[in-house]
């Protein structure tokens, strides 16, 4: 559906660089990214109201790189709603009918279903000025959708609603797209947000692409330290990666050792879920020793169903979620020595260095 | 508020009580006499005193309301036993500090109002002025509405521009209608008045013909020597008067550069030049202002949604600026029609009422220019006043930009 290839775009100091990526027709993609990543300007760049400094942008295989905007066929939306204030609510979710004479009908079919999916119906004849950052959102999106279009783009859509009308908006946004199919490109630096509409996530950081993937993959397999820090991976640490001779490849982390499946050698950084730590008082048995680091509690974050435990170890300070029954049967405090088994199948090694990032994304 | 038959009684009871405790002062001789007419006037102001003090009494603290009476009180003492000179007087205060006394702030400022026109001969207005002033920053801080310096640079700057505007007012009320209305009968300030009217209309529709979408690609650019340009666009505002019609004359008058081309002196076209040189910058510059608070990401939707960028300057940039254009063009008219000096030496002929109140005043003496002026200002104040209506009404001012977040 939109295809972007060597898109370069300098703006001061700042420089956006998309090799390659593409949006699926019918998707929900999240840009994701800390704020000056780029994804304003990425989401400008597609509605035409940033010109790429080189590179192209493909819609359905049209290449519009330097279309204008009103031709582009984009619905969009701002995180300050960008009503007009001097149109009503019915007036400006319809403005975009008097430049579509020919779809006349079928827009104003379509605002009939989006005024009854987003429940604004009460709201038509009221000034914009009435309105509560919720409500305005809402007429935003209706407005962006009324004229049917090919690739609807949101821009921090919930950034300044409160925390019960975001969660609510976003649920509504990802049934909108359930309904309506259109091929989406939603920006926030929220990684909740992201999670929850997103059929696939694109990771930005300084203008440049860091990873694209589903939540799964992106949640399991961050592509490189920033991904697994911006997305929230609390245990990131550096090991040795070695091979023995029959080919197995081992992270060593002091005397502990992990067989893992990565193929580089030397230093490197893995991250493992807190979960995939389990925490002994005594030095547990039927497990391999080499699996075993030794620690100290440094302290403890009682969570009621799980305790929050933060060990200092070789590793440095690891993140360990232990069950309340558990914590109650290995009677911990802060500096008890602890064992940890880090469970070998949930570590993982991150196939690109931040430094080697720039140059080959996906 | 209900009446109870009580009240009635009550009323009625203390007006009879007031009233012949001073006919039986007037009865016993003393110092002064009432006549027939200042007899039944004050019972009447009674009557309103006791019913406004009935109403006050049921709004006012018990404390304050000890106050009612007793200003009554000094104002019937001073104006009315006192100084009989002054009686006429008396009703009307009376009723307005009765109708005002739940107002503390209006009490106060009746109260300094009325000792400095005792107090403050020859001088009352000036004393008053000051005086108010001192006690309404007082007041006011003293109810913590706003800080000492906001409400002492508010109310001394105002004073200070009620002085300027004083001569104007003066103007304009101490002259019988009868003298206004013969002058605009002359045929002299008629077409005067007409040629001001017409060119000052002419002159706005052209500078808001080139200046609206100058003022938009000015907002809506960013580039090397746009200050530069923008303080260009305010140098006729900088150039003294009598030079900008020299120069102009200097091309387009009949001996002139472009003489053969374009002679101006004598005809409309010249007042219009003239006037427009001097009043562009106002309208360029608010329009300006007003294009820059629309939020450029309102164009960008606009776009988005289908319209072209003609477009999206008709249906929202330019509804949005509408307000500031529009103030602009008062400015720009107001500034077009007072002009003079360029005016009068580029095209003395056809006459503005300006030129001619200047021309009479030099000529003629200021008796003969004063009735034409106050003409000049009656008709500026009354589109003035029209204008800012038309404004208010048509000119919504709307909130761009939600300033809580």
């Amino acid at each position: 559906m939109i295809v972007f290839s060597n898109l370069e775009k300098k703006l001061g100091a700042f420089r956006l660089s998309i090799q390659q990526l593409e949006v699926r027709r019918g998707e929900y993609l999240v840009i994701l990214g800390p704020s000056g990543a780029g994804k304003t300007v990425l989401l400008l760049t597609v509605a035409g109201l940033l010109r790429p400094d080189a590179g192209e942008i493909f819609f359905n295989g049209l290449n519009v790189t330097r279309l204008a905007p009103h031709k582009r066929d984009v619905g969009l939306v701002f995180q300050e709603a960008d009503l007009f204030p001097h149109l009503n609510v019915v007036e400006n979710i319809g403005f975009g009918k008097k430049y579509r004479r020919r779809k006349a009908k079928e827009i104003t079919r379509r605002m009939e279903l989006l005024i009854d999916m987003l429940s604004i119906r009460h709201l038509l004849s009221r000034r914009i000025d009435g309105l509560s950052g919720g409500e305005k959102q809402r007429v935003a999106v209706a407005r962006a959708l009324a004229i049917a279009p090919a690739i609807f783009l949101l821009d921090e859509p919930l950034g300044l609603l409160d925390q019960n009308t975001r969660e609510e908006l976003r649920t509504e946004l990802r049934k909108i797209h359930d309904e309506l199919g259109t091929t989406t490109l939603h920006v926030t630096h929220d990684r909740n947000e992201a999670f929850v509409v997103a059929d696939r996530v694109a990771i930005l950081n300084e203008g440049r692409l860091a990873q694209v993937g589903t939540k799964d993959e992106i949640l399991k397999r961050p592509a490189s330290e920033f991904v697994a820090r911006f997305i929230g991976v609390q245990n990131i640490f550096s090991a040795f990666a070695e091979q023995d001779d029959s080919g197995n490849a081992f992270l060593r982390v002091g005397d502990a050792r992990f067989r893992v499946s990565c193929e580089g050698r030397g230093n490197v950084r893995f991250c493992i879920a807190p979960e995939a730590i389990s925490i002994h008082r005594e030095m547990p048995s039927g497990v391999t020793p080499e699996e075993l680091i030794a620690g100290v509690v440094k302290c403890l974050e009682d969570r009621g169903a799980v305790v929050r435990v933060i060990v200092n170890c070789s590793l440095g300070d690891a993140v360990v979620f232990c069950g309340k029954r558990e914590f109650l049967d290995e009677g911990l405090s802060c500096s008890t020595p602890v064992w940890l088994h880090l469970g070998a199948a949930a570590i993982h090694v991150f196939p690109q260095t931040d430094a080697a990032l720039s140059g080959k994304s996906q | 508020m209900r009446f109870r038959r009580s009240d009635f009684f009550a009323f009625g009871g203390l007006i009879v009580l007031l009233h012949s405790l001073l006919l039986v002062g007037e009865l016993r001789g003393l110092r002064f006499r009432l006549d027939h007419f200042s007899n039944v006037a004050l019972f009447f102001t009674n009557l309103y005193f006791v019913y406004s003090g009935y109403v006050v009494s049921t709004i006012v603290r018990k404390v304050r309301f000890l106050f009612y009476p007793f200003g009554y009180g000094a104002l019937l003492f001073i104006f009315f036993l006192r100084n009989p000179d002054w009686r006429p007087l008396f009703f009307p205060l009376a009723i307005v500090y009765c109708s005002i006394f739940r107002l503390p702030a209006a009490v106060g400022l009746f109260s300094i109002f009325v000792l400095s026109h005792i107090f403050a001969q020859p001088h009352p207005w000036a004393a008053f002025l000051v005086v108010g002033s001192v006690f309404s920053v007082a007041y006011i801080v003293h109810r913590r509405a706003y800080g000492l310096l906001h409400v002492a640079f508010m109310v001394f700057g105002l004073a200070a521009f009620g002085l300027l505007l004083f001569p104007i007012v003066c103007f304009v009320l101490l002259d019988s209608p009868q003298t206004i209305l013969e002058t605009f009968a002359q045929s002299e300030v008629a077409l005067a008045m007409k040629t001001s009217l017409i060119s000052a209309t002419l002159c706005t529709v052209v500078v808001l013909l080139f200046g609206v979408p100058l003022a938009y690609a000015i907002a809506r650019t960013n580039f090397r020597g746009k200050s530069f340009l923008e303080t260009v666009i305010d140098l006729p505002i900088l150039i003294p008067q009598s030079a900008v019609g020299v120069a102009f004359l200097w091309v387009v008058g009949s001996k002139g550069i472009l003489g053969s081309v374009v002679n101006v002196p004598g005809t409309l076209l010249g007042v219009v030049l003239a006037q427009m040189f001097v009043s562009a910058p106002f309208l360029i510059k608010s329009a300006i202002a007003s294009f820059e608070s629309v939020p450029p990401h309102l164009e960008s939707v606009a776009r988005s949604l289908g319209a072209p960028a003609f477009g999206t300057f008709w249906r929202v940039s330019l509804p949005l600026a509408a307000r500031g254009i529009f103030i602009g063009c008062i400015l720009t008219w107001s500034r077009a029609i007072s002009e003079v000096g360029s005016v009068a030496i580029l095209a003395y002929h056809p006459m503005t009422a300006s030129v001619l109140v200047f021309t009479r005043s030099t000529q003629a003496g200021i008796e003969q220019a004063r009735p034409v002026a106050i003409v000049l200002v009656l008709t500026c104040l009354w589109v003035f006043v029209g204008l800012h209506f038309v404004r208010s009404v048509a000119f919504k001012k709307f909130v761009t930009r939600s300033d809580q977040q």
